[in-house]
């Protein structure tokens, strides 16, 4: 029992980054038709943020809480302004182009961009520990404040979007360009500038998944952001590409898995996990978890 | 009659095909315009031009003096045209209400959108019982109602309705012409597209026929009704 909690909350952590990575592909496909593979190296390029403002800062270990958010934000703006220049300089142009031409487009931004953090700042890095760890023991289960930390952002961070994609005009916009850009610009909508603040928002949340990804696994490297990236593109699948609460439950979903496998069958089994469920989604329900069902009339 | 929106001379493309050749026509304040033709003449092409989703080779669009041409699709809403799509288009996945929002996007006069909005709401009560339901679960005529609403939502200068009978029974399409009336009655300019001549015809002051891309005729309604000619080919004799 013990040993379950601990893998519980072991796998909603891992989840809830997932979930952060997850929901900028979801978004960005849900308004372009896109598979965004740049998308992890969105991600990479948010843990260099931190690493590089920390660095100037000088903050090291045990820099504190004030430092750490600073670091965040940092990271999350860092990677806002880097996807929405990517949005600008290499899809807005290739938009009235075929999807595999926009694939071919997004292999290349992600190459691009690996080989550019490769140039300017090598690999390997050591990240600070900015909070000091501890563990705390909860009725028998040992529970990391980094766990604690990790389900706190994402939490927030998850009802700040529900609250922007449900109760404001920009959220609604993005949901109606998402149904059709046609018709969204015929209301008036600036889709040009919905579709840039997708790219945004989706990207910060890629910098904040980053940042807690450091927190416990504290290597910069500009390969980081392979793995993450496609076990959240496996959680978009999952979930439904295209469905925000889909990509969060399919995120959450894959990381338990994952935890689970890992710690009663065999942690060799880890990363095949997210390639098993894939393949099963792909071949049993393409549409995902939550896939689109719309009731059309016409 | 001054003309509110007058286009000159349009001519749009696709790729080679020559889809409108040389359109000229003038929507007049504060009357009802009616644009006929059969299929594939040109009509939806020429409401997504006015509405720049296409961009014309040649030609200008002007609202009271000002060109149209050239600018995006959104600050043409701005200005004051709006659009009720062939096919209705409304988003199936929002409910009533949100596709309502959606139409006074460019809007931010929070008074006078409440009272544009309690307005539909009494031009077309059943929008009012349905506005926390998904669009899409909405019958083809009450879709037909949304769409137009929602794009009266912007209070626009010039309303373009794009074959808002398409495919609804003759009761809905009766009611339907009766509220555009209305909103001609309110002060706003109306452009129809119609293939149902007749009932177009009735409602609108002005007529064109539309025919392969080309304006073919151009009169006071009342005159194209009574055209042989055009009884012949689009009132069924
Ligand atoms: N996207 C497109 N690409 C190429 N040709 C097109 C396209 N859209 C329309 N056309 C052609 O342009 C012509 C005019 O089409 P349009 O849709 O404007 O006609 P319409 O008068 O609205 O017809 P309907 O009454 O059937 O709606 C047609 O010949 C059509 O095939
Ligand atoms: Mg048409």
């Amino acid at each position: 029992m013990t040993l379950f909690l601990q893998q519980l909350i072991n796998g909603l952590s891992l989840g809830a980054i997932y979930a952060l990575i997850a929901l900028g592909y979801t978004m960005v496909y849900g308004t372009l038709q896109l598979i965004n593979f740049a998308h992890s190296e969105v991600f990479m390029m948010g843990a260099f943020a931190a690493f590089l403002f920390a660095g100037a800062m000088g903050w090291g270990d045990g820099a504190g809480v004030g430092a750490a958010a600073a670091v965040a934000l940092v990271a999350m703006g860092s990677c806002a302004i880097l996807g929405m220049t990517i949005e600008r300089i290499a899809y807005r142009p290739m938009r009235k182009s075929t999807r595999l031409n926009m694939l071919i487009t997004a292999i290349g931004v992600s190459i691009f961009l690996q080989n550019l953090a490769l140039r300017l700042w090598g690999t390997n890095l050591t990240f600070p520990d900015l909070i000091a760890k501890t563990n705390w023991e909860i009725a028998g289960v040992n529970v990391a404040s980094n766990s604690v930390m990790v389900l706190g952002v994402t939490l927030v961070l998850m009802i700040g979007l529900t609250w922007l994609i449900e109760k404001t005009k920009i959220g609604l916009a993005m949901r109606a360009v998402s149904h059709s850009r046609e018709t969204a610009a015929l209301m008036g909508i600036p889709v040009d500038r919905t579709i840039s603040f997708t790219f945004a928002l989706g990207s910060a949340l890629a910098g904040a998944g980053a940042f807690l990804f450091l927190l416990g696994a504290p290597k910069v490297d500009p390969q980081m952001g392979a793995m993450p990236g496609l076990k959240a593109f496996v959680a978009a699948v999952l979930g439904g590409i295209g469905s925000v609460p889909g990509a969060v439950v399919g995120a959450l979903v894959l990381g338990l898995c994952e935890t689970f496998v890992s710690g009663y069958v065999s942690s060799t089994w880890r990363d095949a996990v997210a390639f098993c469920v894939l393949i099963v989604i792909l071949l049993y329900k393409p549409s995902g978890l939550f896939g689109k069902h719309i009731v059309e009339k016409v | 009659m001054s003309a509110s929106l007058v286009i000159a001379n349009l001519d749009v493309y696709y790729g080679q095909i020559h889809a409108l050749r040389g359109v000229s026509i003038e929507v007049e304040k504060g009357r009802v315009t009616t644009l006929l033709g059969a299929n594939g003449a040109g009509k939806t092409t020429l409401l997504r031009t006015i509405s720049g989703l296409l961009s014309p080779r040649g030609g200008s669009i002007r609202l009271d003096g000002e060109e149209l041409v050239g600018r995006e699709p959104h600050e043409i809403v701005r200005r004051g045209v709006s659009q009720s799509p062939e096919g209705r288009q409304v988003f199936p996945g929002l409910s009533v209400k949100e596709n309502l929002d959606l139409g006074a996007y460019t809007r931010s006069d929070k008074v006078g959108i409440k009272a544009d909005f309690d307005h539909v709401l009494t031009l077309w009560p059943r929008l009012g019982e349905r506005l926390a339901q998904r669009a899409g679960t909405l019958s083809g005529g009450e879709q037909q109602m949304l769409a137009i609403a929602r794009a009266m939502m912007a209070r626009p200068k010039v309303l373009l309705l794009d074959e808002p009978s398409l495919g609804l029974a003759p009761v809905i399409v009766a009611g339907i012409f009766e509220t555009i009336k209305a909103i001609n009655d309110g002060g706003t300019t109306v452009l129809l597209v119609e293939q149902n001549a007749h009932l177009a015809l009735k409602v609108a002051h002005m007529g064109y026929v539309l025919e392969t891309g080309a304006i073919q005729k151009c009169a006071p309604a009342a005159e194209l009704l009574a055209d042989p000619s055009i009884r012949e080919a689009y009132l069924g004799g």
